[in-house]
């Protein structure tokens, strides 16, 4: 995306924010005689996104392109690795409760080392140990250490 | 008051604490891609459990180890560790390449311990006095300070002032979710239970730090692993001996005055505090032209600098409750969570805890100085782990870190959400860290204007009549009119360049 269309897209969802927002504070009514109410400051924050955000589109469309070259790819960008790991944290808080925290934890250490790790310096068995080394050492800690729960799961560990 | 301090901090176990925050701060702020911040971050959940002065101290070392682990991959990698370390660069580069490493890591420890001591005594001299002042503080008071406060968000925006005005305000609505304050009615809840409490400050720190951060390393995994090139070093006591250190005393305290006064100053933080004493010391210099050649100046002053930036920066968090920078965001985080409410107040009623910070800042610094020279061979060693291992269990413990603040899953998939948002954001290249301060500006600011205008009945002129309140928002006017002015002219010559 070109740097104006990223001004564009960004004004566009604050003004929308702004809108929602000046909408839903319109239910907050003053409770008390003297209070301005707890819609009150709302609106104003909305009505400064609206503002701010206008100004922001206005600024982008005055823009006319200068740099609306499209930035230079750097070489190092890796959608495949960056996709992955999105999805691996979005699993991983999933199944943190439902699976636990020991097998939960293991298999995503596991995972994300082998992502973000280069081939030629891939090591599977030392990967496997350092995820079921790294998440027991962290559940022994927490569970008998310092007594502080973590999800057991289905499996009940 | 100050023996009690000085019984909570003396006891091994909050000793013990404070080592081990010194000790892990330094590796992280020693590893590149591992910030100070994460660290804090991290490890504020974990102090919510703990007794409050124990997990204030264990912040405390954190916070002081994280700033002065930065110089040793600045000297060693020539990139530094930290952001506060940008400019130990400069002249440590070089003089490790002259075969002189070990004399700017030694140096760097020492001045890194002067700078945080100075700034240090100036937090436990200014503190007191600045308390009496804003003891006169009310409502309206504090509005007009918030509303300043809030024109932090300007310099914290980087290039892009709009980007980061909308940053800052969408932290103020998200600080609405919940129970609104005065009248406790629910807003922007949608009958979610989960959201009545509104959202968890550290919730929304480790996501938007630490979890956007991750998520990029994904995005760059290739250049993650690219092993820079270590220099090796020789280093006998601190490489100078301390006659010889102390005739840069010119040097030591105009770098110092910088950093605390940097500090005070809400969000400017460290980076610009090494970078300004820096360019200070050069241009005061007999011989500019040496510096940026390896010179032990250089050092001094980028070292001294960021470290007295901690003492100043704790100054309007103790008196105000005003965090400059995410650091003290996180102080505040860990203070409120103990019934500690930073202001005017605190030295009455929370005062054992204001000396306990105090002295935990003198025990941290002492042992920065005593265990940063001595394990120094193994915070080098550590520069070796590969960082594909060390993200994904940073990662795990920003997970378990959310879990452990309420042992609620909904706080996790927060992190998630927020690291996803921290992510966009950065790919539209609007500013994350106004986003916090609005946030945790929001309840001040609302609860503040709400009863001011209670007090007043209605009438807006109680922030114009009442003096100290006029001078803040006459502050305020003049900083955000400075930033319009400062980003206009920086808009006009990136334009004129292209």
């Amino acid at each position: 995306m070109s740097h104006k269309k990223k001004d564009i897209f960004v004004s566009v969802i604050f003004i929308a924010l702004g809108v929602f927002m000046y909408i839903q504070s319109m239910n907050f009514k003053p409770l008390m005689n003297n209070d301005i109410g707890s819609g009150f400051f709302p609106k104003i924050v909305a009505i400064v996104i609206m503002t701010i955000a206008t100004a922001n589109l206005l600024l982008a469309f005055k823009n006319k392109g200068e740099d609306d070259a499209k930035e230079a790819k750097s070489k190092d960008s890796d959608l495949f690795g960056g996709w992955v790991t999105v999805a691996l944290i979005g699993i991983y808080v999933l199944v943190y409760n439902s699976v636990g925290f020991l097998i939960s934890t293991a298999a995503y250490l596991f995972l994300q080392i082998l992502v973000l790790c280069p081939k030629e310096k891939r090591n599977i068995p030392m990967f496997g140990v350092i995820s079921v080394i790294t998440s027991v050492f962290i559940y022994a800690m927490f569970v008998y250490a310092i007594n502080m729960p973590l999800p057991r799961g289905i499996f009940g560990f | 008051m100050v023996m009690e301090a000085i019984s909570m901090i003396f006891n091994p176990f909050c000793m013990f604490l404070i080592l081990v925050g010194v000790i892990i701060g330094i590796i992280f702020g020693s590893i590149p891609g591992l910030s100070s911040t994460m660290a804090l971050v991290l490890f504020l959940p974990m102090s919510f459990g703990m007794e409050p002065m124990n997990g204030i101290a264990l912040l405390v070392g954190l916070y002081l180890g994280g700033i002065s682990g930065g110089l040793i991959s600045a000297i060693l990698l020539k990139i530094p560790g930290t952001p506060s370390s940008i400019a130990t660069v400069f002249d440590g580069g070089p003089m490790a390449d002259k075969g002189e490493a070990g004399k700017a890591l030694g140096v760097g420890i020492l001045t890194s311990f002067v700078g945080g001591l100075i700034s240090i005594f100036a937090l436990m001299f200014i503190s007191p006095t600045l308390s009496k002042v804003t003891l006169l503080f009310t409502s309206a008071e504090y509005f007009s300070v918030a509303i300043f406060a809030l024109t932090i968000i300007a310099s914290l925006s980087g290039n892009s002032l709009i980007k980061g005005i909308l940053s800052g305000l969408f932290g103020l609505a998200i600080s609405l979710v919940g129970i609104a304050p005065v009248d406790g009615i629910r807003r922007f809840t949608f009958g979610q239970p989960q959201l009545y409490g509104g959202f968890e400050t550290v919730v929304i720190l480790i996501g938007v730090y630490a979890v956007t951060d991750i998520i990029f390393a994904g995005f760059n995994r290739n250049s993650i692993s690219t092993d820079a090139v270590k220099t090796t070093y020789e280093l006998k006591g601190f490489g100078m001996s301390l006659k010889e250190y102390f005739t840069y005393w010119r040097n030591i305290i105009r770098s110092s005055l910088v950093g605390i006064g940097i500090g005070i100053l809400p969000g400017i933080g460290g980076s610009t505090a090494s970078l300004l004493a820096y360019t200070a010391e050069k241009n005061s210099s007999k011989y500019p032209e040496k510096f940026g050649t390896g010179i032990v100046d250089g050092i001094i002053a980028s070292e001294t600098s960021n470290n007295a930036v901690i003492g100043g920066s704790l100054i309007p968090l103790i008196t105000m409750g005003i965090p400059g920078n995410v650091a003290t965001a996180v102080f505040l985080g860990g203070l409120t969570i103990h019934g500690i409410s930073p202001g005017p107040l605190i030295f009455e009623k929370s005062g054992k805890y204001v000396y306990g910070i105090f002295l935990a800042l003198i025990v941290a610094n002492i042992f920065m100085l005593i265990f940063e020279r001595a394990g120094l061979k193994l915070f080098v060693k550590l520069l070796d782990i590969p960082k594909y291992i060390l993200l994904p269990i940073v990662m795990v413990s920003c997970v378990l870190g959310a879990y452990c603040a309420n042992f609620r899953i909904f706080d996790v998939w927060c992190v998630f959400v927020f690291g996803i948002l921290g992510f966009i954001f950065k790919l539209l290249k609007v500013p994350s860290t106004p986003l916090i301060i609005g946030f945790i500006l929001g309840e001040m600011t609302e609860l503040n204007l709400r009863q001011a205008l209670m007090q007043s009945a209605g009438s807006w002129s109680i922030f114009v009549t009442r003096p100290i309140s006029l001078i803040f928002l006459i502050i305020a006017v003049v900083s955000g009119v400075m930033a319009v002015r400062r980003s206009v002219a920086s808009r006009k010559t990136t334009s004129q360049g292209v």
